[in-house]
């Protein structure tokens, strides 16, 4: 049965359940969980960055009092992976970064837990590491993975060799033609990136047990069936073997999309019979961090006269660190976002995913779009400079519209962008893009456009209906700040059987009771696991008004749900109260439940023009358009932001309020990565900012109030049409900030983060 | 840990804490003020398992004292009730803005100026350049005696001060002249500065100056006098443009410091401009300065 | 070593090691785990207690040093019936995200509107320097901040 209600009911400022609980201290994060009775487990990790393991022993550290188990890679045979099986959870022989696990120790305390640490006796021979890009793809660089070729493919395709862990490619049309054609001008630049940190305020954290042989695993996830299924993987268990369940998240941003520290603590609760604790300090979250990866792009574009882009050529250099990791998958989403912003004749891209010795890096809030997004504004505005036309000119003539194709061949829907540019240049006319303020600083302005996507895919979801006419809806959803399960999901699951959100109990995340899920990231949570609640919410219905038809002498078409209450359309007070018809549903059918799922077809693609690719096309992108102005200081290099405005692609806004929350701190969390978040690697492979000391967030008295539109009505397969809109706001903060910046100084900002330092550097160039 | 074994004292008189910290124990004994420095030794990697002989009750440590021959501050007062009790005093105005805009408030509620003296592995105080602008000097308290020394020579032999000995107060001049205290940051505030200029300046009634004390802080290991530059514009006018030409033409009498925060040669760039902010505000009334 | 404090309201004896922090204290002895473990250094607030009545990174204090003292954690701070007016605007404007730093904003904000009561913006920064949020932006908690403000409400005043 089709969902015939109307979709504006989903629409409102719902005010968040938990908030009450964490304004009071009261919510217990998985940080929060351990009490006396718990074991305190603390990783041993290396010290060095590429080394032999020549003597390991633990028994020094068994031997203490108060210790219950040690494990090492002994316990632990498996490898994972994303695209490839490379990653084993402790170093065996061989230890490929700095920080990397060599043992784990679960102790009465931690203060014990840390002493027999310090009790094992590692001795390492050090072997010459690779730190960066440039040494790993030099002709005889040392192999980060010297058994690369040994390794379980898990997705086929992809060529894969040295330190190169992962090539995706894209080649739609000719661009050797094009750009050999006489009437185009060819524009180049090189772009560097440095990583960042997402800093959840809770690090990552778990808690394990391990009871009638089955592992439960209390863990701050947003992927509790990837945990799953890892853990199981690396201990080599069945997964059924393996329950997940999810406290509430103190912010993931994508770090917590990963397994990490659940399979450590697993390993020690079967050893130890006892329930084990593993938390990051703030030192190793800062050092082994899974950060949004350091990364180089080359673009280079054929112009023709009439300012149209004939072909395009890029090439893009992933640090994936010590293991594939995310950056193998993300190794797809290059060619998305270098070739889905702008209209291309052809399209040539080539990236790879390249092995070093240093931390391994993961998915972080609109991933490699971000920098992607980064390189093609500033390089668009060099095409714009190159050839003379005026950046917002080309922008609105060569922005992907209808019809038009995207990096591997799918047609685009509708036209967005382009209103959407308009929108913003309706409410703030550019005056000017440079010039100098009256106190002496240098002003710019830019605006930019991005393309990101929503990463669909597999969630399902019951509901069940009770028999107070309250909804439960079980998924493996997990709420980590962003709001989705507090508000999205109950506004659209009420929507759909006409009750108030506060009627719909959302039940934490439980891989023993919710379908399985890809989790919470990737801005796919409203829309996928919305989706599936949608889809089990028709099956309710439906049960429901079957019924409820019986009962009401009428046929089921003819019903609508609306309050609390079963009503012939049109005659409010005709029907009778929901509970009443579950009463009768419970003498007759039974209780009623429905279940759905969700996944997304597919988008076609064009056959043939993409190699290594994890997914063919994208199935919802969403577009931001951001427009900001900045004041820089010529001797220190600091900007400050004067003003920042986002237009916004987002489907249908249920919770505007909410979105603008998103918006927020997704650009401040951007205005970060841009400007101040600096994440260096020292000749020691150790990642040097080890705290707040030195890696420096946005302050209070750093940001300002972003001004927001948001743009309703693009397609979408999303749940009464809606996009995912927690993830995409960040997407373009750094290229805005990066043209402003540019237009301000004059010069060719190539780098970020854009440090007061480095601007400093940029403008004082060889003076320096 | 042994019913014996105390680890934590809380004395009442300088003459009690010193007999603790001096008394030969089965752990290295430290003097604990606010702790914000202390705390953290265990993130830097250093032995915790010491035993703190806090300062907090020390009645004779919190006192802010006028005299005639200028002012004494015990060592226990923090940054923020140093901030307040010179709340309106335009002689002092660079320590006060050293103390009112350091850290974060709740910092400059713990933090101790005796704390920031002694830090001895920290870089980037705001105080202790604030105090060499204002021919401090300390007093220090030993079991085997009391002695005062400048800053300068307080800072020279810190490293290897004897553990036992308490900084027990600060002694100001009568200020004579202006101060003004200027500090670069990466945000709008709340990390530790990268470099920080602070400056007495005493004219003549020509205008040309007569005493000049610029100390630096964050730019060397250990916050300095800046003599070069001081020489420079000892009998001149109180210029904040010319005082920024000279400090670019001496900015080769430092050696600046590659930090993880910045590196040197950035603290260099950034020292005529926090120069020339210094010295407009020393000739600017205190309400109308610069909020950096 | 014994000490002897107030622990939101009610007489404590703690008889652990007096170096720990009262933040340690707090989370593990008495369970309390509204005040949170982040930086361990001072710099985000997110273990931020009130100590005689001043806003304090509870990271930082020996508890040794609370001999007598008054201390109040978030968990002593408004009640079920009636959050206190900090609390309540927060919900009101919906700031709230992953929640993490809002015990310590809670601790800091409440405190300094005792002292400001009609507060401009920069000041709402400026008292926020030591509390990091990750999440949000800060700029709807200032909003949410400034609807406390007793001073005559400006008409572009920004809407819950
Ligand atoms: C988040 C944060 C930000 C900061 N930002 C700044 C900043 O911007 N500017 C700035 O100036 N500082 C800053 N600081 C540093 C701060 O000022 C110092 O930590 C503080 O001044 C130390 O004082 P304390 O009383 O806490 O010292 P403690 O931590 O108690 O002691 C520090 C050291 O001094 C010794 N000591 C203390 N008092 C005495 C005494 N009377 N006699 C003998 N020895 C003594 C102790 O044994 C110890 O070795 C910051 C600190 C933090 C935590
Ligand atoms: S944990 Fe205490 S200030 Fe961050
Ligand atoms: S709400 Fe997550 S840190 Fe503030």
């Amino acid at each position: 049965m089709k969902n015939a209600h109307d979709p504006s009911l989903a629409v409102m400022d719902l005010p968040r359940r938990d908030a009450r609980d964490k304004l009071r201290g009261r919510t217990r994060y998985t940080v929060d969980q351990a009490g006396p009775e718990v074991l305190h487990a603390v990783l041993l990790r290396a010290t060095v960055a590429s080394a032999r393991i020549t003597r390991l022993d633990v028994t020094p550290a068994l031997a203490m009092e108060g210790v219950h188990a040690v494990a090492t890679h002994l316990d632990a045979p498996g490898l994972h992976g994303i695209g490839i099986a490379d990653h084993p959870i402790f170093a065996s022989d061989i230890v490929r970064y700095h920080g990397e696990p060599v043992a784990v120790i679960a102790a009465e305390t931690l203060a014990l837990a840390r002493r027999a640490a310090r009790a094992v006796i590692v001795d390492y021979e050090t072997l010459p590491p690779v730190l960066t890009l440039q040494a790993a793809l030099a002709p005889d660089a040392p192999l980060v993975h010297p058994g690369w070729e040994n390794y379980d493919v898990l997705h086929p395709g992809a060529a894969r060799g040295g330190n190169v862990a992962w090539e995706a490619r894209v080649d739609r049309g000719d661009t050797d033609a094009a750009f050999a054609r006489k009437d185009v001008t060819i524009v180049e630049g090189s772009y560097d990136v440095g990583r960042q940190n997402h800093v959840p305020f809770e690090p990552r954290a778990v808690i394990a047990s391990y009871e009638d042989g089955r592992f439960h695993i209390q863990t701050s996830t947003q992927a509790p069936w990837t945990v799953k299924h890892v853990v199981a993987t690396v201990l080599q268990v069945p997964e059924f073997a393996v329950r997940v369940t999810v406290p509430a998240v103190g912010g993931g941003f994508g770090l917590k999309f990963d397994c990490s520290l659940e399979p450590y603590a697993a390993i020690l609760a079967r050893k130890s019979g006892r329930s084990v604790s593993l938390v990051n300090s703030r030192r190793e979250e800062m050092m082994t961090c899974l950060c949004r990866e350091n990364a180089e792009i080359r673009i280079r574009s054929a112009i023709d006269a009439e300012g149209a882009i004939v072909a395009r050529e890029a090439t893009v250099l992933m640090d994936c660190g010590a293991y594939g990791g995310e950056q193998v998958f993300l190794t797809t989403m290059t060619a998305h976002t270098l070739a889905g912003n702008y209209r291309l004749g052809a399209a040539k891209i080539l990236t790879r995913a390249v092995y070093t010795n240093t931390p391994p890096n993961g998915a972080f809030r609109a991933c490699n779009g971000v920098y992607n997004t980064f390189a093609l504004e500033r390089h668009t505005d060099e095409i714009c400079a190159a050839i003379g036309m005026d950046p917002f000119a080309f922008r609105r003539r060569n922005v992907i519209g209808d019809g038009d194709i995207g990096a591997t061949g799918q047609t685009f829907q509708g036209d967005v962008l382009r209103p959407m540019l308009d929108r913003m240049i309706d409410k703030y006319p550019v005056e000017r893009r440079s010039g100098r303020l009256p106190d002496g600083r240098l002003y710019g302005r830019a605006t930019t456009v991005g393309t990101w996507f929503i990463f669909v895919g597999p969630s399902a979801a019951t509901v069940n209906l009770n028999a107070d006419g309250s909804a439960t809806l079980v998924t493996a959803g997990v709420e980590i700040g962003s709001g989705t399960m507090m508000q999205s999901l109950p506004q659209i699951v009420a929507a759909n059987l006409g009750i108030h959100p506060d009627a719909v109990i959302v039940k934490t995340a439980d891989t023993d009771a919710a379908g399985r899920d890809l989790g919470v990231g990737g801005g796919r949570t409203t829309v996928s696991i919305g989706a599936a609640s949608e889809a089990a919410c028709a099956e309710v219905r439906e049960k429901l008004l079957t019924v409820a038809a019986r009962l009401l002498q009428t046929s089921a078409t003819a019903l609508v749900l609306t309050n609390g209450r079963v009503e012939i359309a049109g005659k409010p007070g005709s029907g009778m109260a929901l509970k009443a018809v579950i009463a009768e549903a419970e003498l007759t059918t039974g209780p009623i439940a429905g279940s759905g799922a969700f996944t997304a077809a597919g988008t076609t693609a064009m056959p043939g023009c993409a190699t290594g690719h994890f997914i063919d096309a994208i199935d919802i992108p969403v577009f931001a358009v951001h427009d900001c102005e900045v004041a820089v200081d010529e001797t220190s290099g600091r900007c400050e932001i004067l003003s920042y405005r986002v237009v916004q692609d987002v489907g249908r806004a249920l919770n505007r309020r909410a979105i603008h929350g998103q918006i927020q701190g997704g650009v401040v969390q951007g205005i970060g990565y841009a400007l101040t978040e600096e994440v260096t690697i020292g000749a020691d492979g150790a990642i040097e900012q080890t705290g707040f000391d030195t890696y420096h967030v946005p302050l209070a008295g750093d940001v300002l109030p972003v001004d927001f539109d948001l743009y309703e009505g693009a397609p979408s397969l999303g749940p009464l049409g809606t996009k995912g809109a927690g993830e995409v706001p960040i997407l373009n903060v750094a290229a805005t900030l990066a043209c402003a910046i540019a237009n301000a100084t004059g010069k060719p900002v190539a780098s970020l983060p854009m440090t007061p330092e480095r601007v400093a550097a940029l403008i004082a160039g060889d003076a320096r | 840990m042994a019913q014996t074994d105390v680890v934590f004292h809380q004395p009442e008189t300088i003459e009690a804490a010193l007999s603790v910290l001096s008394a030969s124990a089965a752990r290295p004994a430290i003097a604990v003020a606010g702790g914000t420095w202390v705390m953290r030794a265990g993130l830097r990697g250093e032995d915790t398992d010491k035993t703190f002989v806090s300062l907090a009750k020390i009645a004779a440590l919190r006192s802010i004292e006028r005299a005639d021959d200028g002012l004494r501050i015990g060592a226990m007062v923090t940054h923020a009730d140093l901030a307040s009790a010179l709340d309106d005093d335009p002689a002092y105005a660079g320590l006060h803005r050293a103390c009112a805009i350091s850290a974060n408030p709740a910092i400059r509620r713990r933090a101790t100026i005796g704390g920031n003296l002694c830090s001895d592995a920290f870089m980037a105080p705001d105080l202790v350049p604030a105090l060499m602008a204002l021919g401090a000097t300390v007093n220090l308290h030993a079991p085997t005696g009391e002695r005062r020394v400048s800053v300068a020579d307080f800072l020279d032999g810190r490293a290897t001060r004897p553990a036992s000995e308490i900084l027990t107060h600060i002694h100001l001049p009568p200020p004579r002249g202006a101060t003004a205290h200027a500090r670069a940051l990466l945000r709008q505030a709340g990390e530790y500065p990268v470099a920080v200029v602070s400056v007495l300046a005493h004219c003549r009634t020509d205008g040309t100056c007569q005493t000049l004390r610029i100390a630096l802080s964050a730019v060397e290991p250990a916050p300095r006098r800046w003599d070069a530059l001081e020489n420079a514009l000892l009998g001149r006018r109180l210029d904040p443009v010319a005082a920024r030409d000279a400090a670019q033409a001496h900015l080769k009498a430092l050696h600046p410091r590659d930090g993880v925060d910045a590196a040197g040669w950035y603290r260099a760039r950034l020292l005529p401009q926090l120069v020339e902010r210094a010295f407009a505000d020393l000739t600017r009334p205190t309400a109308q300065r610069d909020p950096q | 070593m014994t000490v002897s404090f107030t622990l939101n309201g009610r007489a404590r004896t703690y008889a652990g090691d007096p170096r720990s922090s009262l933040l340690e204290v707090l989370r593990e002895t008495y369970r309390l785990t509204g005040a949170k473990d982040v930086c361990g250094e001072g710099f985000c607030g997110a273990c931020m207690v009130q100590i005689d009545g001043m806003p304090t990174t509870a990271c930082l204090v020996p508890v040794g040093t609370l001999e007598g003292a008054d201390v109040r954690s978030i968990e002593g701070v408004g009640t079920e019936e009636q959050l206190n007016p900090v609390q309540q605007a927060s919900i009101d404007f919906d700031v709230v995200q992953c929640g993490m730093c809002f015990p310590g904003m809670v601790m800091t904000l409440t405190h300094f509107l005792q002292d400001n009561p009609q507060p401009t913006r920069e000041d709402v920064k400026s008292a926020l320097t030591g509390n990091i949020c990750r999440c949000t932006g800060y700029e709807r908690i200032i909003d949410a901040v400034m609807s406390l403000s007793l001073a005559p409400k400006p008409l572009t005043e920004a809407q819950p």
